[in-house]
């Protein structure tokens, strides 16, 4: 069975993004996911099959989600014990759970109070590599991954001015989005006047952590042509867990290679998944918890030679008049940290024309990347050419 | 650039990795091996990460390396290492193979720079870092 065009995304919803909610994850989550079916046009109680995931437990699960819907019933329900590696892999399943036909309307939501909950910045994850990291005070994901970013720049020869252009850049579109937690204007000056988080990561490298909601409504192409908006067709999907990635994923041990991450493992499976290459892109939502993972996206993915993401971005190839608009909601590190829940919904936006003054002209093609270590997951979303 | 460290979150060995921290407390530098491919890897692991077979040993090591990476942290939201900061972890390839990080136990990171093990101790518990090896 061939996902490609089977299931399309039809509905984006979502909460105000905060950094105090003052409200359950139940009461977020539930929100976004009728936002979504409202804005599908679709009548709540057509909604069959949920899928969401946790990370630590820090959101609800599929089930009390029916429930707070007032769902009749579920005939497909997943809560994936993942977190940014997850947003796409679970719209692919429920591209698969419809085209398998177990389910017809299936929503897929991320909600945590990542702010004024338990901080992923801090918290201490069980994992059973926590005991090698925590003691000498290797506690965090800045650090984890900008251990990668060091090793990248000195093979890559990407530079500080890199990274801040991939902030800068970010900020610039963040201005135009609403939804964006940080939208005060960003200059280079500025960048480098921030002070170093960890090193080689400043402040506006680093998302910001926030509470809130995403949903999307995913259904059958076919079913998605009576529907209100215009389909964002799933035209192609992959999840890659790559060869000793890790005993969990805080582990910065076990992958012998910085240098790429997952996007270059799964690319091949991607680009075959949809037919398509890098070329027929439009525009790219990369997952970007930090801003050397949109480099490693970029080039990954084939998007861009390896070892030039960052002359491409500083270059102004991203911006919305370059070759490749790329995170055009302000990406992660500007809009929110959702875990990448908000990367695909603007992807879905995108393709909807419903950018705002962000949108990217004759937007009919565009990735999206979930993850910044050595799993992870991607879509290929397209305009729906029926 | 890196300081003493002064702040520590105890390790919490599991049944995969206690005698490991059980040579680490003695001083003793040592890293799972498999015995049927010969490969050195770490963290401790029932099975080899290479091979799958189940015969694995803790093997003496030199404990020489190179610098892979590193990072130095000046911003925590852990308390235990507010007072630490800023510091610098390097994550080192050893000679004999596997990877690990530790605290830079003195002089400034470089790429492929030598370095070799150095326990120290904070507040009882002994931990492995790194100091400059000139080699």
């Amino acid at each position: 069975m061939n996902l490609s065009g089977e299931a399309a995304i039809v509905g984006v919803g979502y909460t105000d993004f905060t950094q105090n909610s003052g409200r359950s994850v139940l009461s977020l989550a539930t929100e976004a996911c009728r936002a979504a079916v409202e804005d599908a046009g679709l009548p709540t109680g057509e909604v069959d099959g949920i899928v969401s995931f946790s990370f630590q437990n820090d959101s609800v699960t599929a089930q009390a989600v029916a429930c707070s819907l007032a769902l009749p019933r579920l005939n497909y329900c997943l809560d994936l014990n993942l977190g940014g590696q997850a947003p796409c892999f679970a719209v692919m399943h429920a591209a698969m759970a419809i085209a398998a036909g177990l389910a017809r309307n299936v929503l897929v939501y991320r909600a945590l109070n990542g702010r004024s909950g338990e901080r992923v910045g801090s918290r201490r994850f069980k994992s059973p590599t926590a005991q090698y990291r925590y003691p000498i005070g290797l506690t965090a994901y800045s650090q984890y991954i900008a251990m990668w970013a060091r090793r990248y720049m000195i093979e890559t020869g990407t530079t500080y001015e890199h990274l801040g252009a991939v902030a800068v850049q970010s900020r610039w579109y963040a201005e135009r989005n609403r939804r964006a937690l940080r939208r005060t204007p960003l200059s280079t000056k500025e960048y480098f006047d921030s002070p170093f988080v960890v090193d080689p990561f400043r402040v506006p490298d680093c998302t910001i952590e926030v509470d809130g909601g995403c949903a999307v409504l995913v259904t059958s192409t076919e079913a998605a042509r009576e529907l209100r908006r215009p389909p964002a067709v799933i035209q192609g999907a992959a999840w890659v867990t790559g060869g000793r990635s890790g005993l969990d994923i805080g582990d910065v041990l076990s992958w012998p290679d910085y240098r790429f991450n997952f996007a270059r493992l799964l690319a091949g499976d991607l680009w075959r998944s949809a037919g398509m290459s890098p070329a027929d892109m439009d525009f790219a939502e990369i997952y970007d918890c930090f801003s050397s993972v949109l480099l490693y996206g970029l080039e990954g993915l084939g998007l861009v030679p390896e070892g030039e993401a960052g002359p491409f971005v500083a270059a102004g190839e991203t911006a919305l008049t370059g070759s490749l608009p790329v995170n055009t909601h302000g990406g992660l590190l500007n809009e929110g940290y959702l875990h990448g829940m908000n990367t695909v919904a603007e992807a879905v936006l995108q393709i909807q024309g419903r950018g705002e003054d962000r949108q990217v002209a004759d937007a009919r093609a565009g990735v999206v990347t979930s993850g910044g270590l050595v799993d992870g997951s991607a879509l290929i979303l397209v305009r729906d050419s029926a | 650039m890196s300081r003493h460290q002064t702040g520590l979150i105890r390790p919490t060995p599991d049944l995969d990795s206690s005698k490991w921290w059980s040579a680490v407390a003695e001083r003793r530098f040592v890293l799972p091996r498999c015995t049927t491919c010969n490969s050195t890897f770490f963290p401790p692991m029932p099975t080899c990460p290479r091979c799958a077979s189940p015969t694995v040993d803790l093997c003496d090591a030199s404990g020489r390396g190179r610098v892979y990476s590193w990072i130095v942290v000046h911003r925590t939201l852990d308390p235990d290492f507010h007072d630490d900061v800023p510091y610098t972890i390097v994550t080192v390839d050893f000679d004999d193979g596997a990877r690990m990080a530790g605290r830079l136990c003195g002089g400034n990171p470089q790429p492929g720079a030598a370095v070799a093990v150095e326990f120290y101790e904070v507040d009882g518990q002994v931990l492995i870092g790194f100091r400059p090896s000139g080699g």
